[in-house]
């Protein structure tokens, strides 16, 4: 089993494991990191997105060769110094969540939308946020989040 | 967790609610048990209250006995005597520890239930720390989450325990600061006296100890001086939400050693395990263990499980498994056998119709429908040394415990069910196959397993809302030629329904119950304690027939209601157009509940009902009652000539009426997700068994909402308080808002909608 080395919320990792595990498992059950959720594990759901470098990522679909050498970040450091990114307080302000489970995946992914576009229209949000599912239906919160927190940027 | 035995019921002997009701206030610095008789805390309800004003026969001699006695009635007079058990602690920080005897699954009950704590006790929000009761066996029927009881059933219990214990406080804070009782004043965990001097709740315990007269004597709260029930409040848990910090049980490290573990499944429903050979699968890295598991007695598991470091490495031994299956229980029954048979017990409607009559009548075929939370069933167990520790979602955990321990030879004492906030429920969590499951595989690999039923599994082995068929008929009469308007002479239902599974608990405290008001079985009192014609229709009758079938089955948000609702109310609206009459002022004229009026009203206001509309475009409205609560929806949707677009619910205007709002914020959470379910249920997906498998397997192909298919516009209307007890919400708006989805679908297309998915039998849709 060889050693894969990558890097984790800013600190390097190395860790033995085979070249197609899934990077999820590995950073869930072996490194305790479990703000990404195993929604579907196949890579539809995008309760576990997090970030690779400047992209968006869903771990339960990249094999562990491919993030050989890589920087991920997950929702744990997406706050400084427990200064809350405005995307998280946006959704503490709209209250989005309801059981939780997929906001670390809408909140990772949102964040991304509003780097790339800091003024999304309803349709730049359904076009960004489709491929996130939540079954409380939190989707009119979410989408008041995102404005919001593009309002005060 | 230990209490004073004397105020502890117990389950083995029967209850004197009145003797023997009680609660615990424990800590380090201020602690008292107290026991007494409910009614002897002052003002506001008591069972006795809600007990059925008629007599019991003549309330079984109306069709609709939901008009009389509904399950919100029986769910708060089967548990009534258990819910004044909680635990309050007051810690050296002077924080509130408070453990809530119900299940958060995202619904916010935990804030709920913290803001009434604050109220009552002068706290602020965020000094209370709420945590999820573990099984506790004393509490029999009153540790339930389902059937959108919560609220109603903690409203009186928690305010007069929590009044109670002020009381104390303050009494205690009078001793200390030598002044009278009346004299101090309570806000923020502090008690203070005239002259400016104070002491924490933390630090007040001389005198109060066994004070029973104070507790007595102490009363909640004027609803006038509220100021924090009925004020919008964000969740307690949305900072933990949105780092990454909330544990789910599969984030839990409570048990050291506690390995990823995962079941292969049989090739379809019922199938269990011939022969296998795990040896490759033993050989695989990070393997540990690898067993079978057997067929559960009451049908929700069987398969091959393999343990090993983590998830990744525990999928790719189950892959290397090499199982031989034998047959399962349904591979001869697909979709339309089990029609055909439902068809075949679906009781007949009222005979022919009378000359001068018209009828207008449909059958409604509605799929099977995965719950679908995004938390997968998952359960820690940990069973050694005779005992057994469970970490899992469990709405019913009493129920968990039992069967747990029954399944192990165990007696209930023995079995420790610790409840974990979950990812969602929707009626899955009603059942908790998974910590059955883990348990089992736990005491046969003899290591403690963390279970995770993947996604696939969940949607093929899960447990669905039973697939139904509903008809439909109404007479009339039209108006004009006799003079007046029309009326309506009859109105018939007649359901037949795969069988709902109640084996989780749930029923016991009801059918236990439901003794007292008729000989029903556990469904048919579900069914005639939900269903309601609130239309003046003449003669109404609405009849449930259900079947066993092999597929395992669970309730889903808005229990019969989520389909038969829908049926009644794409009739009303035929009905309507039938009469030549506006479908909103058929419904006004027809109603005979003031409060559905005044819903009705408000959405037809707030969203223009009426108004002119493009082609392929039309508004739909909806109405519910049920669990003492009203709901209205006006929806607004946009179809498509053709397949090429799926059709959209542009806008939505929700009404609803719960007697009282706790937490507005939360409730409006609860209206809009209720609202999204429609747009699920009605426009998207469903199951669909061939020959004994289910086809869906993720949410690749169980389409559910995406923010794509949710209204950009959204309204909800809060109907002003009218009432003391908050009825119930978790469920409400389903119906209301799948039938407005439907009847808006039909307004746009001209198409009668009959069969859901409507995407799956209409092209326009």
């Amino acid at each position: 089993m060889p050693d894969i080395t990558f890097d984790i919320n800013g600190t390097p990792v190395t860790i033995d494991a085979e070249n197609d595990d899934a990077l999820l498992y590995l950073i869930r059950d072996r490194l305790g990191i479990t703000g990404p959720k195993y929604g579907c594990g196949v890579g539809v759901c995008g309760a576990c997105t997090s970030f690779r470098g400047d992209e968006l990522v869903r771990p339960c679909i990249v094999p562990m060769s491919d993030a050989a050498g890589q920087s991920f970040t997950t929702i744990e450091a997406l706050a400084v110094d427990d200064v809350l990114h405005p995307v998280q307080q946006a959704w503490i302000d709209e209250d989005v969540a309801q059981c939780g489970y997929c906001q670390a995946g809408q909140i990772m992914t949102a964040v991304k939308l509003l780097e790339r576009n800091p003024n999304p229209s309803d349709a730049d949000i359904d076009e960004a946020m489709s491929d996130n599912y939540c079954r409380c239906g939190t989707y009119h919160r979410i989408r008041k989040a995102i404005k919001r927190a593009a309002s005060s940027a | 967790m230990s209490s004073h035995p004397s105020a502890v019921p117990t389950a083995a002997a029967p209850v004197d609610r009145r003797s023997f009701i009680g609660y615990v206030v424990k800590g380090s610095t201020l602690a008292v048990a107290l026991s007494y008789g409910a009614d002897t805390l002052g003002g506001g309800t008591t069972a006795s209250a809600l007990a059925p004003t008629r007599p019991v026969g003549e309330v079984l001699g109306i069709p609709e006995l939901a008009d009389g006695v509904d399950l919100t009635d029986l769910l708060l007079l089967s548990g009534d005597p258990f819910y004044y058990d909680f635990l309050i602690r007051i810690t050296d920080e002077n924080r509130i520890r408070f453990e809530l005897p119900r299940m958060e699954v995202g619904q916010g009950i935990e804030t709920a239930a913290a803001m009434i704590v604050a109220e009552e006790l002068d706290v602020a929000i965020d000094q209370i720390d709420v945590s999820l009761s573990p099984a506790e066996i004393r509490r029999a029927t009153g540790q339930i989450t389902g059937g959108s009881h919560s609220v109603a059933s903690l409203w009186d219990p928690l305010r007069k325990v929590t009044a109670a214990l002020r009381a104390l406080i303050v009494h205690g804070a009078a001793t200390r600061l030598g002044v009278a009782p009346g004299q101090v004043s309570t806000a923020n965990g502090v008690a203070t006296a005239p002259d400016g001097r104070s002491v924490r709740y933390a630090d007040v315990s001389d005198g109060v100890e066994g004070r029973n007269d104070l507790a007595r004597t102490a009363v909640p709260k004027d609803p006038s001086t509220y100021r924090v029930i009925g004020s919008p409040t964000n969740r307690i848990d949305a900072r933990d939400i949105v780092t990454g910090r909330m544990k789910y049980a599969m984030d839990l490290d409570v048990v050291p050693g506690a390995l990823p573990t995962v079941v292969a499944r049989p090739p379809t429903l019922g199938g269990t395990v011939r022969s296998y050979d795990a040896s490759a699968a033993l050989s695989m890295p990070g393997v540990v263990a690898a067993c079978e598991v057997p067929t559960d007695v009451e049908g929700a598991s069987s398969g091959v499980a393999v343990v090993a470091r983590t998830f990744g490495e525990a999928f790719r031994g189950r892959d290397a498994l090499r199982i031989e299956w034998n047959p399962g229980t349904a591979d001869d029954l697909s979709d339309d056998d089990i029609i055909t048979q439902l068809r075949a017990i679906n009781l007949p409607t009222l005979p022919a119709v009378p000359i001068l009559t018209k009828s207008v009548s449909g059958e409604f075929i509605f799929p099977y429908m995965a719950h679908a939370p995004l938390e997968t069933m998952t359960a820690i167990a940990d069973v050694s040394g005779g005992k057994a520790r469970v970490w899992t979602g469990a709405k019913t955990p009493i129920a968990a415990q039992a069967k747990i321990a029954r399944d192990l030879g165990m007696l209930p004492t023995d079995v420790e069910v610790n409840v974990v906030k979950s990812g969602g429920s929707f009626g899955r969590r009603l059942f908790f196959d998974a910590a059955v499951e883990a348990a089992r595989i736990s005491s046969i690999v003899g290591r403690p397993v963390k279970l995770m039923f993947t996604r696939q599994e969940d949607t093929k082995f899960g447990r669905a809302r039973p697939l139904s068929i509903h008809k439909v008929q109404a007479t009339y009469r039209r108006g004009g030629l006799l003079g007046g308007p029309g009326a309506v002479l009859s109105f018939d239902h007649r359901a037949a329904t795969s069988a709902l599974d109640a084996r989780h608990g749930f029923g016991e405290g009801i059918t236990a119950f439901a003794g007292e008001v008729g000989a029903f079985g556990f469904s048919q009192t579900l069914w005639h304690t939900t269903q309601l014609v609130q239309y003046d229709f003449g003669l109404t009758s609405l009849l449930l027939n259900e079947k066993e079938f092999p597929v395992a089955t669970s309730s889903w948000r808005g229990i019969y209601s989520g389909t038969a609702v829908v049926a009644n109310e794409v009739i009303v609206d035929e009905l309507a157009r039938a009469m030549g009459e506006d479908e909103y002022e058929f419904r006004m004229r027809t109603l005979d509940d003031d409060r559905s009026q005044a819903v009705l009203r408000a959405v037809a206001e707030a969203g223009g009902w009426g108004r002119s509309m493009p082609r392929r475009t039309a508004q739909g409205l909806g109405l519910h009652k049920e669990y003492k609560s009203r709901a209205a929806v006006l929806a607004e949707i946009k179809t498509s000539p053709s397949a090429q677009q799926d059709a959209r619910v542009t806008k939505m205007v929700v009404a609803v009426d719960v007697n009282r709002v706790v937490n507005p914020t939360g409730l409006e959470a609860q209206v809009i997700g209720a609202a999204t379910d429609a747009i699920t249920t009605i426009l998207r997906t469903g199951l669909h068994l061939d020959s004994g498998a289910i086809r869906e397997s993720s949410y690749g192909d169980f389409e559910i909402a995406q923010m794509k298919h949710t209204p950009p516009e959204i309204e909800v209307i809060f109907m002003p308080t009218n009432g003391d007890r908050p009825g119930g919400a978790g469920e409400l708006v389903v119906p209301a808002a799948a039938a407005a989805v439907a009847n808006a679908f039909a307004r746009a297309t001209g198409i009668r909608p009959r069969r859901f998915p409507l995407r799956d039998f209409y092209e326009e849709a």
